[in-house]
């Protein structure tokens, strides 16, 4: 238990507060630092932003493309346990590939000023993101029973997960190209800290069943990774979970990161093609970590289950026949264990949008949005019509298609009073009835803007 | 700072809490005991390639043996040989006593011959008269009222001598005529006691006699006296006869020829176990009939040749039905003649002898013994007669011929081919503590339930599933279901030899709602399996099993829930 809690601090470690993390609703809202998050090219019209320290910003996002926790929790009878799990539900709710992401994102130091045509600003970033997944038929599976597979060679898909916290120092610049078209251009250069961090997309498990249902091979390959603090005890080539501990002997490294050093860079533009229309393009968290500590626990296992072989035991007692079995089975499905350097590739994001100038107090604005982590893409789409006045308040309100759920609605708004800016914002306010909906996030923050 | 955590701890309820279902993230009413499926599952639970010959050897006892035919139809079979069902000691075939009487009342007069006795006293007596007899005399064997003659003889015994006084030192010399293997001496020395007897003869030592001195179980020998020391002064004119009290004691037969006459020999019953194990009459029931079943009585001699009629009889012993003997047919009833060899004159060193007697369908009733297999035991019984058809000749140079420690046995030898003419064997089995570990409530969800048997049948027979009882746990019957097949037989030809075995076939025995209505209830299940014979089950079919025939079989289970019923 204190291992996994360890495990858990570690992973968890930047999510203290919860914010919004898909951000596209962000974008356009005016006036707002965080813009530049999605595109370095992009800030706001002020000559100066301080974040306050832990309090800039900070986000929390959930995404789940296939299902809502309400499909797989109902209310049946009047017992008091009256909350059934229904796996089938869950079942036909699932798409082919189930993706759930969790993610957060605080910002501890911000800040940013305007010389010139350029712009300058410094962050520095904790953040965590995870994904897991998996293949509906591996729910189908356990749900429809073997019958229904006979004689399928059954793609239970990729048994996927990934994870990463790391804290990020980012120096951003952007300029001022062109002043009539309004061409900017920027980026940003990050120098990554790894925390901790797994990664599960190299894994595949396939399901044979015999078109009679009596045998079936599970062929089952898994290659993990798990970086950071953790060490293990035992043999050294094999992995068991009641061996694995967390290494506290890294002291401050081991939160900071300091020992798993990266690098990334955001890259962003902006373009008014008229004085209506401005367009926008920028790919973000485009990197790595280098991990110095990391364990690769991995499986092959092609096991063909027919049935206990009685041929030579006609005579012994049944449980000498299931102690075989059991000790085949710990066999082959073995899981193997080595140390190895292992490079990460950090959460991609590539930003495509356009915005139409209505008038002078209202945009109307479109944008793309596409994550790549642990081999998987996940994209979303956001419409969103955008409220501002000169200085002091903006508002939007914005229509998602996000992981096949096509209720997103989008509220946010930055507000100055006293001197500071105030923002919140959310693609999905519809959220609010959390166990219905399948995607969720939250960002705000309040900074200096001068 | 404080003011807007504040403002964030107000605020975010308000927004992400606002409207939900709080049931569903209360861990208290989630029940994780019950989920919500409906699977259709099919699984293998074992599998078992298993040869006949592995099946048999692994039910049956030790003792029994499996083996294959050399030739024909190369057909596996059971030989259980016992050895030493009964068996005979013959020591007391010749019923000879342990003394011989000697003819003339035991005494042996030698008589001084005259020329001695005319010599003077002071006369020194010559070499040439110191030598005294032979003296004829003769043995009878006590042999009883036995009609036994014998011809030859070889044994050992002690011979008893006593003497009356004489005034001389003289030595005794007895001895058998013509087949003298040495004389037998007896010193009488000056400090004897003449009155004592004293054994001379080794114990060690035999005498043979052959047929010369053997007459009507007579024997001859004859007696010498040589006097070694005597005074000249001696008065020869008074010396008495010498009398021979002589007697045989401590008679040890190594060696009997002759004609031991006509006899009739007891063995002692017994009961032979077949070591079934568990093919038991319990377990099994049929009227099954073993194609080419073979009963041998192996007679084994030793030390002895003599002509045999061996009347040993088996019984098929069944509780609830009559004995059935084993009996040789009328027309070979002299088969049970032992021709143990009956000696001529100058065969002495016989080797041991054994000869069968077979009893087959052909030269017996066995088939019918053998019906209603497995008999609850095998009695045996009977007797064995001597020189049963002719008597030796003895003046024909014919005889019996009998050696120490002479004996004969009996070994059992019994061979079953599996190969069976039945319509079914019936195989009774109670399982009891049976759990199925499901509670009422989970029975309700399960909508269906199936044995699943995947098979590759090469054995000439199917399995059909009879009856299946099943009883809660004080044996009350709940439910049951009847003829349920889950193997089928495979093609034979006419001697029971599978042709082809079909490809895997897949039968499902799915359980009745009957069974499913109880199925948290049944703690015990009595099967009666029924291995059929032919397709139809009506008539009698011939099964022939080999060596390399292969049951190859899986069994699975086939099971459909819906967990959501009751919900």
């Amino acid at each position: 238990m204190r291992k996994i809690l360890y495990t858990l601090i570690i992973l968890f470690s930047s999510l203290t507060i919860m914010a919004q993390e898909l951000d596209n609703t962000l974008f356009f809202l005016k006036h707002n630092p965080k813009m530049n998050t999605i595109n370095p090219a992009v800030n706001p019209d002020a000559k100066l932003w301080i974040g306050f320290p832990g309090l800039s910003s900070f986000s929390f996002g959930y995404n789940n493309n296939s299902f809502a926790l309400s499909d797989v929790l109902v209310k049946r009878g009047s017992d008091i346990k009256n909350v059934k799990i229904d796996i089938n539900n869950l079942y036909n709710t699932m798409t082919d590939k189930t993706r759930i992401n969790l993610n957060s994102n605080i910002s501890l130091i911000a800040f940013g000023f305007r010389v010139g045509k350029s712009v300058i600003s410094f962050e520095v970033n904790n953040k965590f993101t995870t994904t897991f997944g998996l293949g509906k038929e591996l729910v189908g599976f356990f749900n429809k029973g073997s019958y229904a597979y006979r004689g399928k060679d059954v793609d239970l898909g990729k048994l996927h997960a990934s994870g990463l916290a790391y804290n990020e120092i980012a120096l951003g610049y952007s300029r001022l190209v062109d002043s009539i078209s309004n061409f900017i251009v920027g980026a940003k250069v990050k120098v990554i800290m790894g925390i901790g961090g797994m990664d599960l997309s190299q894994s595949n498990m396939h399901l044979d069943v015999a078109g009679d249902g009596m045998s079936a091979r599970v062929n089952a390959d898994l290659n993990a990774k798990i970086s950071g603090p953790v060490k293990f005890s035992g043999d050294p080539n094999d992995f068991e979970f009641d061996d694995m501990d967390f290494d506290d002997n890294g002291g401050a490294s081991t939160f900071l990161g300091s020992n798993n050093m990266g690098f990334g860079i955001d890259l962003g533009a902006q373009y008014s093609i008229d004085e209506d229309w401005t367009i926008y393009a920028s790919i973000v968290d485009l990197g790595y970590i280098n991990w110095s500590n990391t364990h690769n626990v991995y499986m092959n296992a092609d096991y063909l289950w027919k049935g206990i072989d009685f041929s030579d035991k006609i005579n012994d007692s049944k449980v000498d026949a299931f102690e075989d079995l059991k000790d085949d089975l710990k066999e082959e499905f073995k899981l193997k264990r080595k140390k190895e350097s292992y490079r990460q590739a950090l959460p991609a994001k590539l930003y495509v949008g356009g915005e139409y100038k209505v008038n002078n107090w209202m945009t109307a604005g479109v944008l793309s949005r596409t994550l790549f982590f642990g081999g998987d893409i996940f994209s979303s789409l956001t419409f969103s019509g955008n409220f501002f006045t000169e200085k002091k308040l903006s508002g939007t309100v914005s229509y998602s298609i996000v992981n096949n759920s096509y209720a997103n609605i989008g509220l946010g708004f930055t507000a100055k009073i006293i001197g500071l800016q105030l923002f919140m914002v959310t693609d999905n306010i519809i959220a609010t009835n959390f166990t219905s909906t399948r995607t969720m996030n939250f960002r705000m923050g309040v900074n200096i803007v001068i | 700072m404080k003011k807007i955590r504040l403002f964030i701890l107000v605020l975010l309820p308000l927004i992400l809490f606002s409207c939900y279902d709080e049931d569903l993230l209360d861990g208290d009413k989630i029940d994780t005991d019950n989920i919500i499926w409906k699977p259709d599952m099919i699984s293998p639970i074992g599998y078992a390639k298993i040869s006949f010959k592995d099946l048999v050897e692994n039910n049956i006892g030790d003792e029994v043996k499996i083996k294959v035919e050399d030739a024909g139809l190369k057909r596996l079979y059971i030989e259980k040989i016992e050895e030493n069902i009964g068996s005979i000691n013959m020591d007391n075939m010749i019923p000879l006593n342990n003394s011989i009487d000697i003819a003339n009342s035991g005494v042996i007069n030698i008589p001084i011959p005259d020329a001695i006795k005319a010599l003077p006293t002071g006369t020194y007596l010559p070499d040439s008269y110191r030598k005294i007899g032979p003296i004829e005399t003769k043995f009878n064997l006590d042999l009883g009222e036995s009609d036994v003659t014998i011809s030859e003889f070889i044994a050992s015994f002690n011979l008893a001598l006593s003497v009356n006084p004489m005034p001389f030192d003289y030595m005794i010399t007895v001895s058998f005529k013509d087949d003298i293997i040495k004389p037998f001496v007896f010193d009488i020395g000056k400090n004897v006691n003449y009155n004592d007897s004293k054994p001379k003869l080794n114990p060690e030592e035999s005498i043979k006699l052959s047929s010369n001195e053997l007459k009507n179980n007579e024997i001859t020998a004859y007696v010498s006296l040589q006097i070694i020391n005597i005074s000249s002064t001696t008065n020869y004119s008074s010396l008495p006869d010498i009398a021979v009290n002589m007697s045989v004691k401590d008679i040890d037969i190594k060696e009997v020829k002759g004609d031991f006459g006509k006899k009739q020999i007891t063995f002692t019953p017994g009961v032979l176990d077949l070591d079934l194990g568990e093919f038991t009459k319990e377990n099994i029931k049929g009227n099954l009939k073993f194609g080419d079943p073979v009963v041998g009585l192996r007679y084994k001699s030793k030390n002895l040749g003599i002509s045999l009629r061996a009347d040993l009889q088996l019984t098929a012993h069944h509780e609830s039905l009559p004995d059935v003997d084993l009996n040789l047919k009328p027309e070979n009833i002299d088969d049970n003649v032992i021709n143990s060899p009956v000696y001529v004159s100058g065969i002495t060193n016989p080797i041991n002898y054994q000869q069968s007697i077979i009893y087959s369908k052909e030269n017996s009733n066995i088939v019918d013994f053998m019906s209603n297999f497995p008999m609850d035991n095998m009695k045996y019984a009977g007797t064995v007669s001597l020189n049963p058809i002719k008597r030796p000749d003895l003046s024909a140079g014919e005889f019996n011929f009998w050696r120490k420690d002479a004996e004969m046995s009996v070994d059992a030898i019994i061979k079953i081919p599996f190969d069976i003419s039945c319509k079914e064997i019936v195989y009774n089995y109670t399982a009891d503590d049976v759990d199925f570990g499901i509670d009422e409530d989970m029975r309700k969800k399960i909508q269906k339930a199936a044995i699943v048997f995947k098979a590759k049948n090469e054995w000439p027979v199917g399995v059909t599933f009879k009856t299946m009882i099943f009883k809660d746990k004080n044996g009350v019957e709940l439910a049951r279901m009847e003829d349920q097949k889950c193997v089928f037989v495979p093609r034979t030809n006419d001697d029971g030899l599978v042709i082809s075995a079909d490809e895997y076939d897949i039968q499902e025995i799915e359980l009745s709602q009957d069974v499913l209505n109880v199925l948290d209830k049944i703690e015990m299940i009595d099967f009666d399996m029924a291995v059929g014979f032919g397709k139809n089950g009506e008539d009698s079919y011939r099964a022939t099993f080999t060596s390399d025939a292969i049951f190859d079989l899986t069994i699975g289970v086939h099971a459909k829930l819906d967990t959501s019923i009751n919900f």
